[in-house]
């Protein structure tokens, strides 16, 4: 399909009424849980995913995108006016744009942190319309070999990249492993841990582990400390940045564009990573790295630029490959397998219109966030003002009602609260929920290539070293799993 | 802290045994041939290796202690919200969804924090029929009516 046919297509599906709806409660209710700190990206599509099934594949997937890079957008108010970041991705606009606030220029810090993030997304999703139909292609040739090395080596990277332990991220990797064989063996449908119950014959369902992971134990990790909320009460004024605040930025928001897209890719890769390395790079760049933390424009423009650009890296390895590099992806992955759309090199053949429709569709919603988030700041600054006893009742029961939809039973309930109490003690002794759910998202997939790779090699390993990519992955895997070795040698 | 990192590793190594346990229960098959077993004992053997290095490593580490992650918060608190989710669970499909919903509710809002009977019950009501209507109605999700279904079938 040529580009002309394939924008036409696109444009298409995205003006679609139906599409066009969906595109906005998507990106609405992304900025409102950008806005709220207490509820983050994972749950909230986690809770809205089982609603998606009664949608068309193209209209849950706009609008699932639609919350994603909406709550970038989002998170920068709540960092900017209160200091408390609305998402992960926003904890370090909190330094500068604070600071900015409290010099009385919260209106050019939420300004240029919105048309930063615009600029950024356009930036991304042109290089994903450009990248994807081209990896796809190279993806064809793919095998299971190539497929499982390249799981391992994304479950690996997942677990260098997040904040904590890596031995501990490497141990909650084996642990969704381990949960992820729950259910029937995907080749030879017998059960495995299902302990006789009708309910896990089907195996753990990824919306109630995700929802109590990250949504309820979220919310008993803030209902133990009161957290009082000062918002900046001066009016807001002059929303466009001025010439000079386009000057310092203008860089800034380029070079965190480039490097929150690339950075998305990689697993574990997320926009809160991301938003960190464009900050220090940022400080590396300014003539005057001594302005950082007092209010520095460079120090929100780019991360800003990067967070919303990488959610659109995030999703070249989706597409293309079926393979997630974050939760948040990792879902996208369950609600377009459950629309019968399984991701992967086969996507744009098959289903042209969506890869397209959501390509355009999401050109789309960056506009309507930009309205959203400048004219309407005010109203989002009411929202900052209710209070979180009133809001984590509500978010106790989405969670509650999205795993009853699941299928309907109190099953579902009944794992979210046991995955909070577990989310909630891992947050105690610091181990991490990301590397899990991409482990057990993954799982059955790497076994099912690990097992083809092996029948069809008849058991000999080499099948693995015999595909360059698949060698290349696995080599890349082993260096990251030595680094430590060789650190802990080097200190002897 | 050190002692923390040593009782979850042990849990965890525990749990990883298990597992691989269970797994070399299954058949396990050969490298030609692997079977359901396979991927789960290699999964339990993985995570039990795992953490019994994290265990080792806690004798070996000289970083300082941490402070203890339920000191000075009201973890009490999240026991509560726990068990008041158990109770709603065990009783919604007998009670069925309007009930324990505002039940529930009623419960978050007014004994975790402080809050008035006027704004609790408001909360509670405003809440559970609005998310009726989007959920039940509008969604169509199959919410269990419960005793409300028996009062009904009583009073016609």
């Amino acid at each position: 399909m040529g580009f002309l046919d394939a924008a036409h297509l696109g444009i298409v599906t995205a003006i679609q009424p139906s599409n066009l709806f969906f595109c906005l409660v998507g990106v609405t209710i992304g900025t409102l849980i950008g806005v709220l700190p207490g509820i983050g990206t994972s749950g909230t599509v986690a809770i809205l995913l089982p609603i998606t099934f009664n949608l068309s594949p193209v209209a849950a997937i706009i609008m699932l995108a639609g919350i994603y890079y909406g709550a970038m957008y989002g998170g920068s108010i709540t960092s900017i006016l209160v200091n408390i970041p609305g998402e992960a991705a926003s904890v370090v606009t909190c330094i500068d744009g604070y600071a900015m606030a409290r010099k009385g220029r919260a209106g050019a810090a939420l300004g240029i942190a919105a048309f930063g993030s615009f600029i950024a997304g356009y930036f991304g999703i042109c290089l994903l319309a450009l990248m994807a139909p081209t990896l796809s292609r190279l993806a064809f040739d793919f095998g299971p070999p190539e497929f499982f090395s390249l799981m391992v080596l994304g479950l690996t990277l997942s677990t260098y990249i997040g904040s904590g332990s890596v031995l501990k991220s490497l141990m909650m990797v084996a642990l969704g492993l381990a949960l992820g064989v729950v259910g029937q063996d995907p080749i030879t449908a017998t059960p495995r841990l299902t302990y006789g119950s009708a309910n896990l014959l089907d195996g753990l369902d990824m919306v109630p582990v995700v929802m109590g992971l990250f949504g309820l134990s979220e919310v008993m990790i803030n209902i133990e400390q009161a957290t009082d909320r000062v918002i900046y009460q001066a009016k807001l004024k002059g929303l466009l940045p001025d010439a000079d605040d386009w000057k310092r930025a203008l860089l800034p928001i380029g070079r965190g564009s480039v490097l929150g897209f690339f950075i998305g890719i990689i697993p574990g890769g997320t926009a809160m990573v991301s938003s960190f390395v464009a900050y220090a790079v940022e400080k590396k760049f300014s003539n005057h790295p001594e302005e950082f933390g007092t209010g520095a424009i460079e120090g929100v423009a780019g991360p800003e630029a990067a967070n919303n650009s990488a959610t659109m890296g995030a999703m070249v390895p989706l597409l293309t490959l079926g393979i997630p590099s974050n939760v948040v992806m990792a879902l996208f992955l369950a609600a377009l397998m459950i629309h019968g759309t399984p991701p992967g090199p086969m996507l744009l053949v098959n289903h042209p219109g969506l890869f397209w429709g959501v390509i355009f569709s999401m050109l789309i919603g960056n506009i309507l966030l930009l309205i959203l988030n400048l004219p309407l700041i005010p109203l989002w600054v009411k929202l900052l003002e209710v209070p979180y006893k009133v809001l984590f009742p509500l978010i106790i029961l989405f969670c509650l009602i999205g795993a009853f939809s699941v299928n309907s039973t109190t099953f579902g309930m009944g794992v979210m609260i046991l995955f909070g109490v577990v989310g909630y003690l891992m947050k105690k002794y610091e181990y991490e929920a990301g590397p899990l759910v991409l482990a057990f998202i993954l799982g059955p997939l790497l076994e099912t290539a690990l097992r083809q790779s092996l029948i069809v090699a008849q058991g000999n390993f080499s099948i693995f070293i015999q595909k360059p990519i698949s060698m290349v992955s696995l080599v890349i895997t082993v260096i990251f799993l030595m680094l430590p070795l060789l650190s802990f040698l080097k200190k002897r | 802290m050190k002692s923390n990192d040593r009782i979850t590793s042990l849990l965890l190594a525990l749990v990883g045994s298990y597992v691989a346990f269970e797994g070399y229960a299954l058949k396990i098959g050969s490298l030609q041939d692997p079977k359901p077993g396979f991927m789960v004992l290699w999964a339990g053997i993985l995570l039990a290796g795992l953490s019994l290095l994290l265990f080792m490593k806690t004798f070996r580490s000289q970083e300082a202690a941490r402070e203890s992650p339920w000191k000075g918060v009201q973890w009490q608190k999240g026991l509560k919200i726990v068990v008041y989710l158990i109770v709603y669970v065990a009783v919604f499909k007998w009670l069925g969804f309007l009930i324990s919903t505002f039940a529930l509710l009623l419960l978050l809002f007014k004994s975790l924090e402080p809050q008035r009977w006027s704004v609790a019950l408001l909360l509670s009501a405003v809440t559970t029929i609005l998310c009726f209507l989007i959920f039940g109605y509008f969604l169509e999700l199959r919410f269990p009516q419960g005793i409300l279904k028996e009062v009904l079938r009583f009073s016609m």
